[in-house]
């Protein structure tokens, strides 16, 4: 199989099979416009990974490189959170930052699987919990002026009485 | 403020001399609580301090991000307790992320909708309620009216529920010329339909309904004794021999098929064709647009009591103890696959999907059969009497009998999970959906159970009966229903439209065409969602 050389944001270079790289849509379009597939010496160069995040994508796709391609169109199907697999759900226990910078590179590389996976982990990390469980989870601040929380809750009181 | 600042100031002034003194070690200032106390306020303030900080940053910069990592470990472990905790509550902030405001600020607004997507009602509106910020991704998202789609799109009563109320001209892309209204009327429009659906489950719970009537005023035997339904139509088998079609609207007969020479006991339609059955032994299938008979089976010896079709397969029982099984080439060529064989009395009822062929008969007993193979599996042994209907559906198949109990069976162990008592006479219809069983009786009551409490074996027979409709005067023959109706007939010659969608305090004595009431609740609706631009039904 070949191998290719990725190079990261802070200069690392990194070679993976291709057959891994290109579940990166990014990846392979750009492999397959420059015609790199022969050429072993060619670098593909992404400026917007630095080493620690695409060591752990390589880690993602690695793990994953059998799956069959993610469906194109989800939007019949219903939206769960609780079919996060137990090695994504191991390989996503990291810090918010960390998770944060998976979800840039994956909307970068343009790799769905990883994408859909660590939204939903965000996803699971609001849900069930009261705006200010919320607000603590991910250090935000509460702008809003009692007067305008009063209206948003008012435009919703049905939420509250169950 | 001020005072702050002067005591600030003050207290500056008193810690410069001890941080002065470079001979205290470390881990003893850290164990004198005044000491402790100063020095943490004053390390600013020092220009030793500053000096020595600025030289070590010096060093820290020019080391690898490894180097650093080690040396910052080092320090750490040099550390107490209360400063772990200090350094901890620095860094958890630092480690957070506000993922909805900061993904948008990248350009990547659709990414935070993404995530917001698969909230449902009650986080949804939590997370509006977080900060401005996450208000507006939300807002500008549309993601209420996306969660209204998605609602429409996997859920059959939203489904149902979005097309009868009309509310479905708002979703998905809207029609030529047409637009679409901002995004608070679909907020405003959520919790409507929420008291929707409640108000629908509240009526099937207390009997509320708008019931309509079809008299089918058949010549000489009357009653009527198979149904099928959708939402234009009603098509009906009777016992006079004919098949007469209704219009749901008008509740006009529509069409008359004549051919079968006795009663029409079963049928079923597709968007093709009808099939059905009749105690003149034969199968016949018809044009179902055109009302035209275009093949007649004869094969049962005695009378077709029940049919089921589906993806190029027919299955059909009789009088005669036996079942078979058809292969649907074309509606003009059905050919004969096997015949079934084992029953010991008449066959009632047939039900089947790509696992199991499952049938019940007045031997008292269920029995299952493997559909590719054709092969018997196994019996169902628990009803005292003949069984006279039955559905089968995932693995659960609910029989009703002439012991006048109804039961619930696991197809794959073959163990009754369920008797629900309470009819007073032989069982003859039964339907289930994801949360009911409906049955009708020999004595014209048809009673609504809870499914869902049904399977739980913690729950007393007591409560699950929801409730007796008493309305027809003789047998209840046959019943469909869905989530806002019953359509049932019987030998009391009527068809009977239990209708649990548009029944209200007001409107109970209004029985009129179902069309016109759904657009008048579906505007209703909309302008209860306090939204002016919701107005008439059409406002290109």
């Amino acid at each position: 199989m070949p191998l290719i050389k990725l190079q990261s944001s802070d200069g690392e270079v990194f070679q993976v099979d291709f057959d891994i790289a290109k579940a990166s849509v990014t990846i392979k379009t750009m492999v397959e416009d420059l015609g790199l597939e022969d050429d072993d010496e060619e670098i593909v160069p992404l400026p917007n990974v630095n080493a620690g995040i695409l060591k752990k994508v390589i880690q993602w796709a690695t793990y994953h490189k059998d799956d069959p391609p993610p469906a194109d169109d989800d939007e019949g199907r219903e939206k769960r959170t609780d079919d996060i697999s137990s090695w994504d759900a191991d390989f996503l226990k990291v810090d918010q930052g960390t998770l944060f910078e998976l979800i840039l590179a994956a909307n970068y590389l343009d790799i769905k699987g990883l994408l859909d996976v660590t939204c939903k982990t965000v996803a699971n990390m609001i849900k069930g919990k009261t705006p200010e469980e919320i607000r603590k989870t991910f250090n935000i601040k509460n702008d809003f002026t009692a007067a305008e929380e009063d209206q948003v809750r008012k435009e919703n009181e049905w939420c509250e009485e169950k | 403020m001020d005072r702050d600042n002067v005591t600030a100031m003050e207290t500056d002034k008193i810690v410069d001399d001890d941080i002065g003194n470079p001979q205290y070690p470390p881990m003893t200032i850290l164990y004198d609580p005044t000491i402790r106390k100063d020095s943490t306020t004053n390390g600013v303030a020092s220009p030793q301090f500053a000096s020595e900080q600025e030289l070590c940053l010096r060093y820290f910069d020019k080391w690898s991000e490894q180097h650093q990592i080690d040396f910052v470990e080092h320090l750490l472990s040099r550390m107490c307790h209360y400063q772990h905790g200090h350094i901890d509550t620095y860094l958890k902030p630092m480690l957070q992320r506000d993922f909805i405001s900061l993904l948008p600020k990248k350009g990547l607004d659709h990414v935070a909708e993404n995530i917001l997507s698969y909230l449902d009602a009650d986080s949804l509106y939590a997370a509006e309620l977080v900060c401005k910020e996450w208000y507006r991704v939300i807002s500008e998202g549309m993601l209420w009216k996306k969660l209204i789609e998605r609602k429409v799109r996997t859920d059959s009563l939203w489904r149902g529920l979005a097309e009868r109320r009309g509310w479905i001209r708002y979703l998905f892309k809207p029609r030529p010329g047409l637009h679409h209204p901002d995004h608070f009327s679909y907020r405003a429009l959520f919790p409507k339909i929420i008291q929707d659906i409640e108000s629908i489950e509240s009526n099937w719970r207390t009997g509320h309904f708008l019931l309509q009537r079809i008299n089918c005023r058949s010549e000489n035997s009357k009653g009527v004794y198979c149904l099928q339904y959708d939402d234009d139509k009603i098509v009906s088998g009777l016992r006079d021999n004919t098949i007469k079609m209704w219009n749901r609207t008008t509740l006009q007969c529509i069409k008359v098929l004549t051919g079968h020479t006795g009663s029409v006991l079963c049928l079923q339609y597709d968007d093709k064709v009808i099939v059905s059955g009749s105690s003149d032994s034969t199968v016949r299938v018809w044009n179902v647009n055109t009302g035209e008979m275009v093949n007649t089976l004869i094969h049962h010896c005695e009378a077709v009591l029940h049919l089921r079709f589906s993806n190029n397969m027919m299955v059909t029982c009789s009088k005669d103890r036996s079942i078979a099984v058809w292969d649907m080439v074309s509606p003009s060529e059905m050919t004969l696959r096997r015949v079934l064989v084992g029953h010991r009395a008449a066959v009632n009822v047939v039900d089947f999907d790509d696992k199991y062929i499952v049938s019940a008969s007045g031997d008292r007993t269920i029995k299952v059969w493997n559909t590719s193979s054709c092969e018997f599996v196994r019996t169902l042994n628990g009803h005292k009497r003949g069984i006279a209907c039955l559905q089968y559906r995932d693995r659960l198949v609910v029989s009703g009998s002439s012991d006048n109990t109804i039961r619930l069976w696991d197809i794959e162990y073959g163990a009754c999970l369920r008797v629900l008592e309470g009819h007073e006479e032989l069982v003859r219809c039964i339907r289930f959906d994801s949360k009911r069983i409906v049955s009708g009786a020999y004595d014209g009551k048809i009673k609504v159970w809870n499914l869902v409490a049904a399977l739980d074996p913690r729950a007393p027979a007591s409560t699950l009966c929801l409730r007796t409709l008493m309305e027809h005067t003789g047998r209840v023959f046959r019943l469909q229903f869905d989530e806002f109706q019953i359509v049932s007939s019987s030998h009391d010659d009527t068809i009977l439209i239990w209708d649990f969608l548009n029944y209200n305090d007001t409107n109970n004595s209004q029985v009129g065409p179902p069309n016109d009431v759904n657009v008048v609740m579906g505007d209703d609706l909309m302008n209860a969602a306090a939204v002016n631009i919701f107005g008439p039904p059409d406002f290109e």
